[in-house]
């Protein structure tokens, strides 16, 4: 049996850790899956204020991937920050070959034990089939998975939510699991962990004059000041919930998924004036469902918000836990923090949230 | 002698946000919130300190019964071992205040550790056990998280 680290012969002086080796090795694969399935398709984005090339084997991944980051899309001849190679085995006929590690090293968040260092980062994820690899000197990352068929509806939603999180682990930079509204000028990240109102909240402002950066992961930058990057241009929505908002439900991508999906919008294919790439950030809102009517804010204390916007965010973005709390410590005590009590009269919130950011923005400029 | 105490550095981190501290045990992956008397003695284990410390020092603090302060620090002390959020040691730091601090002396009140272990669910997840002749895993789609 052919391993992956045998393919070294032909990766002429790159000699690093094992891991690095793993790495490059599947990023030969990639090459003959991609000639296998008739070249490469590439496709640029500015993440952040970063460049990221997405290089595609064949043609079937690059719907999937590319969809929730089209808003992105920016075309460059520079030479991207970060790269990463996408192919499946099935549409490719490229098989990954085995893994330099055993079946003992597999970990349950999906981590290979001893491929995990400050430099490289393999994980497996349980379930789902799906392999991301990443060497962070190089800015090279490898997603594979055995066939394109599988790829589950929530990582259409998030593409690259491990490999960013990795990739930017020690610069100022975090995803995180909120949502972000706002002006040019400013606007607020709002939080909480799934099910408190956050998605609801967020697509309550879709008919105001605030704009949307993102309903469930976006990206953080703590310095020199606390801004918020677009990443995804998905909402989400319990199907449940859905009714809610009449005017989306003809806009769901997945509608007849919706037993056993969430209610999936592209919302730059429908309403892209609505999407902003990014503004400073002005407060933290944590929402809470309240039953009644009318929706209020109040001040709530900085350890509250980090508590909100923390343990959700970790939870699935293994690998950095130490760096994100410390980058997201840094922003709770950088902007104040409010708990948005959200009432059954959705067009409030939107009011609530223009009324709070006029407060912290007196000149009102927009 | 009576045993020390102080904060599990590093596996743990500790950030102050004015009358709250948010701790976090990167082993387990939880948060804790600790406030009031509960901070205070956070603050006082950052330095070592046995439970008899910790108590004479709540009661120049603190009005209260000593034998229920003196309960209330052993059981708190209890709870944040049992986090691992707190080891033994072997001294006391040498810059730790030898003096009480200020008298407030208001009410006590035990104190309390709240827990968010929102990382439970995923840790409790089976490893891959099943691979395929490739080596690559089996899918278990009952695994899907």
């Amino acid at each position: 049996m052919t391993t992956a680290t045998d393919n070294l012969a032909s990766a002429g002086t790159y000699t690093p850790s094992a891991a690095a080796e793993f790495v490059e090795a599947a990023r030969l694969c990639f090459e003959r899956a991609a000639r296998a399935a008739g070249g490469v398709r590439e496709r640029r984005f500015q993440v952040g204020e970063r460049s990221v090339l997405l290089r595609f084997a064949g043609d079937q991944l690059v719907p999937l991937m590319v969809r929730a980051l089209a808003h992105l899309e920016e075309p460059s001849a520079l030479r991207p920050d970060l790269t990463v190679c996408f192919f499946d085995s099935e549409s490719t006929g490229t098989p990954m070959p085995a893994p330099p590690w055993s079946r003992e090293q597999y970990t349950n968040l999906g981590e290979i034990d001893g491929y995990n260092n400050g430099q490289v980062h393999v994980t497996y994820t349980p379930g789902v089939d799906i392999l991301h690899c990443l060497d962070r000197e190089r800015g090279l990352a490898v997603y594979w998975t055995p066939t394109f068929r599988l790829i589950p509806w929530w990582e259409q939603s998030f593409p690259l939510r491990s490999i960013l999180n990795w990739w930017l682990r020690d610069q100022p930079f975090q995803p995180a699991h909120a949502a972000a509204v706002g002006r040019p000028s400013g606007g607020v990240l709002i939080t909480g962990p799934s099910g408190t109102g956050k998605s609801t909240s967020t697509l309550a402002c879709l008919e105001s004059e605030l704009q949307y950066a993102g309903d469930d992961y976006v990206l953080i930058r703590t310095d020199p000041s606390p801004f918020v990057f677009s990443l995804y241009s998905t909402a989400k929505l319990e199907a449940d919930n859905l009714q809610r908002f009449p005017h989306l439900a003809p806009l769901v991508s997945n509608a007849d998924r919706l037993e056993r999906e969430k209610a999936l919008i592209f919302l730059h294919e429908h309403h892209p004036r609505k999407l902003s790439g990014g503004f400073p950030i002005r407060a933290l809102v944590i929402p809470k469902v309240t039953g009644r009517k009318d929706s209020t804010m109040e001040t709530i204390p900085p350890a509250a918000a980090l508590l909100a916007l923390a343990p959700t965010t970790t939870k699935h973005l293994l690998g950095t836990r130490r760096e994100t709390v410390e980058k997201l410590m840094r922003l709770v005590k950088a902007v104040p923090s409010y708990r948005l009590l959200a009432g059954t009269d959705l067009s409030q919130i939107p009011v609530a949230i223009s009324r709070l950011l006029d407060g912290l923005n007196p000149s009102g400029a927009s | 002698m009576s045993t020390l105490y102080r904060i599990n550095r590093p596996k743990v981190i500790s950030e102050a946000f004015d009358d709250e501290v948010v701790a976090v045990n990167f082993d387990t992956g939880s948060y804790y919130g600790m406030r009031a008397t509960a901070l205070t003695i956070w603050n006082l284990l950052e330095y070592g300190a046995s439970p008899q410390a910790l108590t004479r020092r709540m009661m120049s603090l603190y009005h209260g019964d000593e034998q229920a302060i003196g309960e209330a620090v052993a059981e708190f002390l209890e709870q944040l071992r049992k986090h691992n959020l707190i080891t033994e040691t072997s001294a006391v730091r040498a810059d730790a205040d030898p003096e009480p601090a200020a008298d407030h002396r208001g009410p006590w009140e035990p104190p309390t550790l709240s827990v968010y272990e929102d990382m439970k669910d995923l840790l409790l997840l089976d490893p891959i056990h099943d691979v395929d002749e490739q080596g690559w895993p089996a899918r278990k789609p009952d695994q899907v998280v």
